[in-house]
């Protein structure tokens, strides 16, 4: 009879496996299109049969498959992605603030500033191709003033940004912190807290696109995470990442990273993830544009001022300057306009008093475009503008090549780990069949040995 | 390799947004046949662009200064011509009663069509284009000759335009070479001096006038030929902008144009690859699986 129970025994643990092997392919086929799910797997070994000959099934748990050295090339993949992808939304805008190849760029200005001298030169006195000047003069400096506006826009609009980002860096961040310690706590039975940890990885994954985040494990299974190589989260606890306005950036906000009492700056650091994309186009590329526009605008006005003062307008005076004197190289193209009250009669067209055919000081303006005057001494100003927004162009060619890098890069590692840790279908309803199988196999078992202990009962 | 589901969506995903990103860009292309758009569709090609537009901006305006001063220049050369027809018209007369058989009424009549032929030349050399006297040097808003006194009060200054690219060029001849003893011949005086010999009966002061008209004759022939030449000059460089111009605008075609062939190949490429991405997904992604067969 004792043999018969054993046998009772083994044939409920059979069922008991296929039933949990189908809720295992059931909770995986119901998760297949759940964000961050890894596929379970029932672990199960035959039960040591001391003293007799079959022991059954046991269930061991359900495993999770998953790969920590993909997971983690995935999330840098992400960072990089992040940054590539911000970047390049970012430079579009810079591009198309600052390097504009049509009507209303800098480029299109300056040729025509140039073109009105060169028609005043043929018609130095007459008015309307000298108010012609003095408009053109003004659409030079709208020109460089947009562009240098547009510049701070997109640089003031990435700033903006920080925050919102930030928020949720520290949400996430608080939220990996107490999923290490709900994990730790779970887990501590030895069984794997799956679902939690397909959460904390998404969450990792989520850091690392936003801000680039790093993330080491230790052998209990706790993540700590590292953004710009300082510690954000470790084991139960989070730091948060704050904006602060610095003056040394104009204004704009500085990231520390806050530690109770202690307050560090990871503002250079932060070189990867959407943030990073961020501070590289408001710290580096921005003001990089910007300075090369100050820098034309200035030389531009300061020339053209010089030249001019040396000519007389049509009421025989001189001395006079177009545009208003810029201050400093920077913010010279912010500050480009005409000199205030200069009126279309006080072009100095001539280089004598009193001379209204005179045009020699207009030829001389004209030919301010054919000298090398701008870049330092190496370019003509027309030469600074295509050098300037050529450089532009290929910056942001680059930046968008990158972005498609990055994006095939992270889709081929995405692919790589759906391959090792996602659901297919098709396996789940191979399994399915399978225990179902194993299940109606199990309970022909039961019906077996109730039979035969139905024959034992009626001796 | 293991195949999963979700694989499968993120492949078909990617090559859908390819096959869109190609289209929409071949159709970009094709709609505003330009090639460059913004800078970063090829850089280089953008800031060659730029150099050329600036370039055909300034050959624009040089080649209406150079129409201006062709005007300018043509008026000049019909006031000279009018002016040289009217001192052929004195010399004639001094030759003619510089013979002593003219009597004194005679002479005293040729001396008013001398005065007439007189103030004829001091109107044309007082000519004005658009406003501004055209043989006054650069003192263009006044005129060379008083009106009434018919003395020079003008200016011998050379007027010079930006006719093409770095390259300023003179655009006038003045009354002052013309007409004033700075060219040679004061013309003026010696009209004068012949109608005074005339209404004075002074023969030998009308023979002597005789001569300095030949020479302020050929001092008007001169101030007309360096108008021709000044003219021909600018005519010349007018063509030599135009055929630059010509070459420019194939310049920039050839930068930000897009070519209609390659172009409308490539969005029905583009096409045909959309569909053929659409077939696919929508086949493997919809059919393919035991789901359906079990």
């Amino acid at each position: 009879m004792g043999g018969l129970l054993d046998a009772l025994i083994v044939g409920r643990s059979a069922v008991d496996a296929a039933r949990a092997g189908i809720e295992i392919t059931g909770h995986n086929i119901a998760n297949a299109s759940t964000l961050g799910f890894h596929r379970r797997r029932l672990q199960q070994s035959a039960v040591e049969p001391p003293p007799v000959l079959g022991g059954g099934v046991r269930i061991d748990g359900g495993t999770r498959v998953a790969d920590n050295l993909l997971a983690r090339r995935v999330a840098a993949a992400m960072a990089d992605q992040g940054r590539a992808d911000t970047r390049e939304t970012l430079l579009l805008q810079v591009e198309q603030a600052s390097a504009s190849v049509g009507e209303g760029g800098i480029g299109n200005a300056i040729s025509a500033f140039f073109s009105s001298l060169s028609a005043l030169s043929a018609a130095p006195a007459d008015p309307t191709v000298r108010s012609q000047v003095l408009a053109s003069a003004a659409q030079l400096a709208d020109a460089f003033r947009s562009a240098s506006e547009g510049l701070d826009t997109v640089a003031d609009g990435a700033d903006h940004d920080l925050v919102p980002a930030l928020a949720e860096v520290n949400q996430k961040a608080a939220r990996v912190a107490e999923l290490n310690a709900s994990i730790l706590s779970n887990e501590a039975g030895g069984q794997e807290a799956s679902d939690l940890r397909d959460e904390r990885d998404l969450l990792v994954g989520d850091l690392a696109r936003i801000a680039g985040a790093q993330t080491i494990t230790d052998g209990s299974g706790q993540l700590t995470v590292l953004v710009g190589g300082l510690t954000l989260v470790q084991g139960d606890h989070a730091a948060t990442l704050e904006a602060a306005p610095d003056a040394a950036l104009g204004g704009r906000s500085r990231i520390d990273l806050v530690e109770g009492a202690m307050r560090l700056d990871l503002t250079g650091r932060l070189q990867s993830g959407e943030i990073g994309g961020r501070l590289q186009v408001r710290d580096q590329v921005v003001p990089a544009v910007q300075a090369q526009l100050d820098q034309l605008a200035y030389d531009l006005a300061t020339r053209v001022n010089t030249q001019h003062r040396a000519g007389f307008g049509l009421d025989g005076i001189g001395g006079r300057d177009l545009f208003a004197p810029p201050a400093a190289v920077p913010g010279a193209a912010a500050a480009l306009q005409l000199q205030s009250g200069i009126t279309a009669r006080e072009v100095a067209a001539a280089s004598a008093a009193g001379l209204p055919g005179n045009s020699e000081n207009a030829i001389a303006l004209n030919q301010l475009s054919e000298g090398q005057y701008a870049g330092g001494g190496t370019a003509t100003f027309d030469g600074q503008v295509a050098a300037i927004v050529g450089g532009v162009g290929t910056i942001v060619a680059a930046g968008e090549r990158e972005a498609s890098l990055r994006q095939d890069e992270l889709g081929y590692l995405q692919s790589l780990r759906e391959s090792k840790e996602g659901v297919s279908l098709d396996e789940e309803m191979t399994q399915l069949v399978a225990y179902q199988r194993s299940y109606q196999a199990g309970v022909r078992v039961l019906q077996a040995v109730d039979a035969m202990m139905q024959e034992i009962l009626r001796l | 390799m293991r195949v999963t589901d979700g694989m499968t969506r993120l492949q078909s995903a990617r090559d859908l947004a390819l096959a869109q990103r190609r289209l929409a860009s071949s159709q970009r292309q094709a709609s505003s046949g330009l090639r460059l758009q913004v800078a970063s569709d090829d850089p280089a090609a953008a800031a060659r662009l730029l150099q050329t537009d600036a370039q055909r901006a300034a050959l624009a305006v040089d080649r209406t200064s150079i129409g201006r001063s062709l005007g300018e220049l043509a008026a000049a050369d019909a006031a000279l011509a009018g002016i040289g027809d009217s001192l052929a018209r004195a010399h004639e007369i001094s030759l003619a009663m510089a013979n002593g058989t003219m009597t004194s009424s005679e002479r005293a009549s040729a001396a008013v069509e001398v005065e007439d032929l007189r103030q004829h030349i001091l109107g044309l050399a007082n000519t004005q284009v658009a406003g501004i006297y055209i043989f006054n040097g650069q003192r263009t808003d006044a005129a060379p000759f008083d009106p009434t006194t018919g003395a020079f009060v003008g200016d011998g200054g050379v007027r010079r335009i930006v006719a093409a690219p770095g390259q300023a060029v003179e655009v006038n001849v003045t009354a002052a070479e013309a007409l004033t003893a700075s060219g040679g011949r004061d013309v003026m005086a010696d009209l004068t001096a012949l109608s005074t010999a005339l209404a004075s009966n002074d023969v030998a002061g009308v023979r002597a006038a005789a001569g300095t008209l030949t020479l302020g004759q050929q001092q008007v022939v001169e101030a007309r030929a360096s108008a021709g030449m000044l003219s021909a000059r600018l005519t010349s460089l007018d063509s030599t902008l135009g055929d630059q111009g010509l070459q420019l605008d194939a310049e920039r075609s050839r930068l930000a144009d897009a070519d209609p062939v390659s172009t409308l190949s490539e969005m029905a490429l583009a096409q045909h690859a959309l569909q053929a991405a659409l077939q696919a997904s929508a086949s493997i992604l919809g059919k393919l699986s035991l789901v359906d067969k079990l």
